[in-house]
């Protein structure tokens, strides 16, 4: 059960993060291996001066469409989280059309299933 | 590996939580405070700036004036740091600098900011862009 939270600077259409959210979800159904409709995202979406980012900092050149992913999960191997960032960003690129530069991403790999509840007070280990 | 590399491999992200309201000056302050205090105490190099500003209604965000602490004013904030691990003395250290700094150059009060560092994340979770592992940097 992945939880997938998007920064990025206010201002963009609904299409634009549509298309983001499918990319994000193709990219984790072919890395990590998840079913299709397991699809939470949140977006938070910052007006231009509350958003502060280096634009060359160990990459980049990172643009006004420079984005964060943080994408928390169950425990994944090394080489699942190397294909994720690959798959996330292809994706990205093609649709809507991110900048590889612009994407930024952040894996939190420490939850356990006993620690989500899909909804009625259920764990989600107990399904 | 180079000094480079292990200053590239510091990156942390910084979530500033406070209420609607402030200047984009007062905003400006309060982020070159903490990147200030950062490299200062947390052993950033200067360009490691990624940090976003959540502001809320006034309504929408709750807290103690006095649990633990304040009293706490209107300009309370939370700063939360995501990064590798650290060691205790460097918590700290971040801690006093964090304050310290935002005292001195954004003018808000020490009681004011609360601080949680998230310090559970290895490098090869991290990708500063390009789909590729900071690791691999």
């Amino acid at each position: 059960m992945p939880i997938a939270t998007v920064t990025l600077t206010k201002g963009k259409t609904k299409e634009y993060l549509n298309q983001i959210s499918d990319s994000i979800r193709n990219a984790v159904v072919e890395a990590y291996l998840w079913p299709p409709d397991d699809l939470f995202h949140n977006f938070i979406q910052l007006e231009p001066g509350a958003f502060i980012y280096d634009r060359n900092f160990g990459g980049g050149p990172r643009s006004d469409d420079f984005i964060i992913i943080e994408l928390k999960s169950d425990a994944r191997q090394r080489h699942h989280k190397d294909d994720v960032f690959r798959a996330i960003t292809k994706q990205l690129a093609i649709s809507p059309g991110v900048r590889p530069e612009d994407v930024q991403i952040i894996l939190d790999t420490v939850s356990n299933h006993e620690d989500y509840s899909f909804g009625s007070g259920i764990s989600a280990n107990k399904y | 590996m180079s000094s480079r590399d292990l200053e590239i491999k510091k990156m942390p992200l910084v979530t500033i939580t406070l209420t609607k309201g402030k200047s984009q000056q007062y905003i400006d302050q309060v982020s070159a405070s903490i990147n200030s205090a950062l490299i200062e105490s947390y052993l950033l190099p200067p360009g490691d700036l990624f940090q976003r500003f959540i502001q809320l209604e006034p309504g929408s965000l709750i807290y103690d004036r006095h649990y633990g602490g304040g009293p706490r004013s209107d300009d309370f904030m939370i700063v939360e740091v995501k990064s590798d691990a650290r060691r205790r003395d460097e918590k700290n250290a971040a801690f006093e600098s964090i304050v310290e700094h935002l005292s001195k150059s954004a003018g808000v009060r020490p009681e004011d900011v609360l601080i949680i560092f998230d310090a559970r994340s290895t490098i090869e979770d991290f990708s500063l862009g390009n789909g590729i592992s900071a690791n691999k940097l």
